[in-house]
């Protein structure tokens, strides 16, 4: 699973990091206009990220911004159905309304609030099909 | 077995954690080095976030005041810090409601709440 984790926080991004980093590599972005250069190579360069971490709220350009621009760029480049990317917005208290736009948009696969919890975290990537199963 | 009520005596609304590492623990799955190296970053960083709230007060710069409060809360959660959180967050809804009347008094009270985090921080067994 190769995942692109977009949040301005270092110890937020940190801890994304550290819990997903076991599934694949990943990279980081701290806005969303740095998130869309990353993303937008990563179709160039035909190694697409699986999923994508967006924290709504930050600088230059927010996560709701991002997303839809996100989408545009797979629509441009026709890539659609199961190779899109999944997108897991994040967001702290407060942001209620604006994660309920892109779920109303269909425009991102679930949504998490901070702090991260890393159980939900991995349990929201295995209902997404992006790591196996836990096996015990 | 009769219950014979609560018996936890853990945060409450009124009584909030200063700080509350057991998340924070289990998403690192308790690599202390890690943990260490970003409550360090915590400690180094969250004067300028604190002195940015202020300029965003003393200029009654209400959109500014929302980003900050709402980016520090962000921080501030990842250590369970429920007290500093609540004062934090009380600041970004300020800034969205554009009333910045009461913002230094909260600011004085999230100022006192880092005190009380950095002593935390400054005993020996926090990590343990």
């Amino acid at each position: 699973m190769k995942t692109l984790i977009v949040e301005d926080d270092f110890i937020s991004r940190t801890l994304i990091q550290e819990m997903l980093s076991p599934y694949g590599p990943c990279h980081s972005a701290s806005n969303g206009l740095e998130c869309l250069t990353a993303f937008e190579q990563s179709l160039k360069n035909k190694t697409p990220y699986d999923l994508v971490c967006l924290d709504i709220m930050m600088p230059e350009m927010d996560g709701q911004e991002a997303l839809r621009r996100l989408r545009e760029l797979e629509e441009k480049m026709g890539i659609g159905g199961s190779d899109l990317a999944k997108v897991i917005m994040i967001s702290a208290l407060g942001d209620a309304k604006s994660i309920m736009k892109s779920f109303m948009k269909g425009q991102c696969e679930a949504y998490l609030t901070k702090p991260v919890d890393r159980d939900k975290l991995l349990a929201t990537c295995r209902k997404l099909g992006l790591i196996e199963p836990e096996t015990i | 077995m009769q219950n014979n009520g609560p018996t936890n005596t853990g945060p409450t609304a009124a009584n909030p954690t200063i700080v509350d590492l057991s998340q924070i623990k289990n998403s690192l799955q308790g690599n202390i080095p890690i943990l260490r190296k970003l409550v360090d970053h915590f400690l180094n960083t969250y004067p300028q976030q604190l002195l940015d709230l202020q300029t965003a007060v003393i200029d009654q710069n209400a959109e500014a005041l929302l980003e900050k409060a709402h980016a520090f809360k962000g921080t501030l959660l990842n250590f369970g810090a429920q007290k500093a959180v609540a004062h934090a967050y009380a600041l970004e809804q300020m800034g969205a409601a554009a009333k910045l009347d009461d913002a230094e008094k909260i600011l004085t009270e999230l100022n006192t709440d880092l005190l009380e985090i950095r002593a935390f921080f400054s005993r020996p067994d926090w990590a343990d």
